[in-house]
């Protein structure tokens, strides 16, 4: 695994080189877009990750470049030291794949930036089949979902909100835009009220004790959802 | 009388058209088009129409064609009126195009229209127009019928500036019928029309002075009037005048023998009329010009001229001046000795001379028939022609005319043997005529008989050997000679001093020209749009400006904010993970989080007052709440107290996300730190039909008034950091951002506090 960091604060730039570097992820870093470009001519990494604030270029010039130049195959991550809704979701109708606000935690980078790498080859989320997510474990055929560390406990969701559950599950740690979801689970051309994926978001939660089980599905402001692994 | 405000560059008052108007209005009215529809766009397209005719016909005519065709559009009177006021402008440049006719029936088509809408004003304009259309053709008498009914529509229409230019008009023709004697009346009026300074009325009155000076022979004096006559027609686009005055100042000094600056006059004239390409301008232009190149000595030239003029007046038909051109032609003639071309001219004078001008022509018929009949010698003709031109002056009381035949008369007789005439009143024939021309001549008011007249008179005296006389009509003509060569002295220092002049106020002229067409320029990008827009635009910079600043202020604030404090506060907490070990590294790394967090409330809360209206969207209410609680779901849970969700999905309110998703979280937070050990937070949605709320309740001891009051906003301190209540006053300016109202409900049972938005669309 090669990623290209374009970061230019040494310090930031020493923390993602050390956390994906303990993820045994080879990692390129670049402080100017030039010397990034120059690289991506080279050799293709199968992750980048880009401060959105660059002295040469701004965060949205190297991702428009990007996308222009490899289309959706690399993910691309953003980094942004402004917590701004604004910012955030501009990235991700650029086409970035996630976003992490800097300061971001060892743990959370690193397991971010994994599944980002793990979904970018691979479909959505195979139909059949059983998944294992955290404690829960999902069995597709039998569209049952249980708690290994509670068999007892009974969860009886509605046929889409399993489709939801067995969509977010598969994709661990990853944003999923609200289209993708919609697309997914709804399918491509249905005209769903715009409140229904989060009334269905919230049902989850509640329905599968999400927060007892230290596990955070979060609303990325009006743009998508992520399912983050149980904090340990 | 008093002078009319000028017109608003903005609004020209539709379909009560001035008589003239500045090129600045004009320019400005011009760029007004693009942008006028309807009934308006139709009245200011007649009026430019009107205000162009002269100045650019071309454009003029365009102008007319889009006003007649959306004419329609305007109420009833409106349209006729403007239909009346195209008429006019067509009429107009028949006359100057030399088709009579047809200037006519467009006057007469004006004059029905402008009855059938009322509009007085316009009907005095169209008999003025008919007025000036009898007066080339010499009419007199419905010449000043047109003129009357002119003056009584100006008066009926209330109209000061249209009955002054009717008045000054017929005060003209009544000073040249009297010789150059104006009315004292008259002479009055006219001190008072120069004293408004209103261009169209500056260019009348001096037309009437410089053309009583002429009639009077003062051209010294008229030279300085008829500049100012120039200027004023400039001022006022009167293109027609310009060429007749620029010729006029040429005749004038021509008249002073002052040949070259005649030349220069005549040249202005020629390119003027050139310019505009109508034959009832170049025509007389090149007849002046004809006139000083012969007196220049180039004959030849003069003569090209002269043809060239009479090929473009021969379009004009029995036109004034494509006869004046043929008496003109048969005077070069005769100057050459050229006796054949000269009764040639005069033959072709007579034959297109028809109806009124038959008469009014007569005279140079038979006067030039008579002078060519005596180069010939052939003395009993050309007796015969000098006495019939003698009969058709004194029929038409015509005295310079008398005089001028009588002396040719007294010349026969001296050259030639020839019956005296019978009753013989003096000792010879000569005698007679002369004594007869000497009479006339005298009686012409304020007539300077020349010195030959009295020269001749006392060589024929004292032929028939009467010296007393011959010794009188001697003196005489020594006095003449006198006050003559006096005067011609004058005239040349005047036509010397005047030229001068006239040659530093052409070359001013020809510079505020230039400094004014490049002030056209900019005024036609600027100008026009400018004062439309210019209160409003003030005020618009103004503000700009003041918000530019502030946004500036805060834009380099926030940034200070973004990057330079929390960057580093932000690269803080990773590198104390790994550097500093145990409860100090912990320590740190929390310190560090509490400013990285109020830092980034501060943020928020500054962005919040910087939020433009446009960045609001529908919004569905319980999404937000949902994301709002996920994020203190796991730390009730660690506090051990209950967060409880009763959200209704589908209401949809305007707004902000990001911001109101702050409020909530604040307003949740301060819940639950506010709630008991153990307690629980309830958030519940209500809805009243036009707004909904997202109500928080917890069971803690109750908000203080303190905290109620940021929240409020009813306190007075509006320091950010509220008393350390950072988070409420945010949800206050966010509220107020959103228009949101919120109620406070707090007792010892708990607080609930209800945030109530508009719902979207509503």
């Amino acid at each position: 695994m090669r990623s290209y960091l374009l970061e230019d604060d040494p310090a930031h730039a020493a923390h993602v080189i050390d956390s994906l570097s303990s993820a045994d992820m080879e990692v390129r870093h670049f402080s100017k877009a030039g010397a990034f470009f120059d690289a991506l001519a080279e050799s293709t990494p199968n992750l980048i990750v880009l401060d959105w604030m660059l002295p040469d270029l701004d965060g949205y010039q190297v991702l428009r470049q990007v996308r222009g130049r490899f289309g959706l195959r690399v993910p691309v991550v953003m980094l942004t030291s402004v917590d701004s809704e604004e910012l955030v979701v501009g990235a991700l109708e650029a086409g970035a794949d996630d976003f992490l606000t800097k300061p971001v935690p060892r743990s959370v980078l690193r397991a971010r930036l994994q599944a980002i790498v793990r979904c970018a080859a691979q479909s959505l989320a195979p139909y059949q089949g059983s998944l294992r997510f955290g404690s829960f474990r999902l069995d597709y055929a039998g569209q049952t979902v249980t708690d290994v560390d509670a068999p007892e406990e009974r969860f009886t969701l509605t046929p889409r909100e399993f489709d939801l559950v067995w969509l977010l599950m598969n994709n661990p740690d990853r944003f999923m835009a609200r289209a993708e979801l919609l697309a997914a689970v709804w399918g491509r051309a249905s005209d769903v009220a715009a409140h229904t994926l989060a009334q269905h978001v919230h049902s989850i939660r509640k329905k599968l004790g999400l927060a007892r089980r230290n596990i955070r599905l979060v609303a990325v402001y009006g743009s998508g959802y992520r399912l983050e692994s149980p904090a340990t | 009388m008093s002078i009319r405000p000028p017109a608003s560059p903005l609004l020209p008052s539709p379909c009560a058209v001035e008589p003239a108007a500045s090129d600045e209005l004009v320019a400005a009215w011009q760029l007004r088009l693009p942008g006028v529809g309807g009934a308006e766009r139709a009245c200011l397209l007649a009026t430019l129409a009107w205000h162009l005719r002269q100045r650019d016909p071309v454009q003029a005519r365009e102008c007319a064609a889009e006003a007649h065709a959306i004419a329609a559009v305007c109420a009833p009177r409106t349209g006729l009126s403007l239909e009346g006021r195209l008429a006019l402008v067509h009429g107009e440049h028949a006359l100057l195009d030399a088709d009579f006719d047809g200037a006519r029936r467009h006057a007469q088509a004006a004059i029905a229209l402008f009855a059938r809408a009322g509009d007085d004003a316009g009907s005095s304009d169209a008999h003025a127009l008919v007025a000036l259309l009898e007066t080339d053709l010499g009419r007199h008498p419905e010449r000043d019928a047109a003129l009357d009914r002119a003056r009584v529509a100006a008066l009926a229409a209330g109209d000061v500036l249209r009955i002054a230019l009717v008045e000054a008009v017929i005060a003209y023709n009544a000073t040249i019928a009297k010789n150059g004697r104006p009315e004292p009346q008259s002479a009055a009026a006219l001190d008072a029309q120069l004293a408004t300074g209103i261009p169209v009325l500056v260019v009348a009155a001096n037309d009437l002075r410089a053309a009583a000076a002429f009639r009077r022979g003062d051209y010294g004096p008229a030279i300085p009037w008829l500049r100012d006559q120039l200027a004023a027609a400039r001022a006022c686009g009167l293109v027609r005048k310009q060429v007749t005055t620029a010729a006029n100042l040429s005749m004038a000094f021509f008249m002073l023998n002052d040949f070259a600056t005649a030349l220069d006059w005549v040249q202005l004239s020629l390119d003027l009329a050139r310019r505009a390409g109508w034959p009832a301008l170049v025509g007389p232009a090149l007849l002046q010009m004809a006139n000083v190149l012969d007196k220049l000595g180039q004959g030849v030239t003069a003569q090209a001229m002269l043809d060239e003029s009479l090929a473009v007046l021969a379009g004009l038909g029995g036109s004034h001046l494509r006869l004046s051109a043929l008496v003109f032609k048969s005077r070069l003639a005769l100057q050459r000795g050229d006796a054949a071309t000269a009764l040639r001219a005069c033959d072709e004078l007579e034959a297109v001379s028809q109806g009124h001008y038959r008469e009014w022509f007569l005279f140079d018929v038979r006067f030039g028939r008579a002078r060519a009949l005596t180069l010939l010698e052939r003395a009993a003709e050309a007796e015969q022609c000098a006495l019939e031109a003698l009969a058709t002056a004194e029929a038409a009381e015509e005295p310079h005319a008398q005089v001028n035949a009588l002396e040719l008369l007294a010349s026969l007789h001296e050259r030639f043997p020839l019956a005296p005439p019978a009753p013989l009143n003096a000792p010879s024939a000569p005698l007679h005529y002369l004594s007869r021309a000497l009479d006339v001549a005298t009686a012409i008011p304020d007539f300077r008989v020349p010195d030959p007249l009295y020269a001749r008179l006392a060589q024929q005296h004292a032929r028939v050997g009467d010296h007393a006389s011959a010794y009188a009509r001697a003196l005489d003509a020594a006095a003449a000679r006198e006050a003559t060569h006096g005067r011609e002295v004058r005239d040349r220092a005047t036509a010397a001093q005047m030229r001068h002049e006239a040659e530093r106020a052409r070359a001013e002229l020809e510079h505020h020209r230039r400094v004014a067409d490049i002030e056209m320029q900019r005024s036609r990008s600027l100008e026009a749009a400018l004062t439309e827009l210019r209160a409003a635009q003030d005020e618009l910079l103004r503000r700009n400006e003041i918000q530019a600043r502030m946004n500036t202020e805060r834009e380099e604030t926030l940034a200070f904010l973004a990057h330079d404090l929390r960057a580093p506060l932000a690269a803080l907490i990773p590198a104390l993970q790994d550097v500093v070990p145990g409860d100090a590294g912990r320590r740190a790394e929390r310190l560090a989080g509490r400013a990285l967090a109020m830092t980034d409330r501060f943020l928020a809360i500054a962005r919040l007052t910087q939020l433009p209206p446009a960045d609001r969207q529908a919004l569905d209410l319980a999404s937000l709440v949902d994301a709002a609680c996920e994020t203190f779901e796991r730390r009730a849970l660690d506090e051990d107290r209950a967060l409880e969700q009763d959200l209704v999905f589908g209401l949809a309110v305007a707004g902000h996300r990001e911001s109101l998703m702050r409020a909530f979280c604040n307003l949740v937070d301060n819940a639950l730190t506010h709630s008991r050990p153990g307690g629980r937070v309830d958030v519940s949605m209500a809805s009243n039909g036009r707004e909904a709320a997202v109500v928080v309740a917890d069971d803690g001891p109750g908000m203080p008034d303190a905290a109620r009051q940021v929240l409020l906003r009813a306190g007075t301190g509006r320091s950010v950091f509220a008393g350390g209540r950072l988070g409420l006053a945010i949800v206050a300016e966010v509220a107020k951002v959103h228009g949101a109202r919120i109620e406070v409900d707090a007792g010892p049972q708990g607080t609930r506090v209800a945030f109530w938005l508009p719902l979207a669309g509503g």
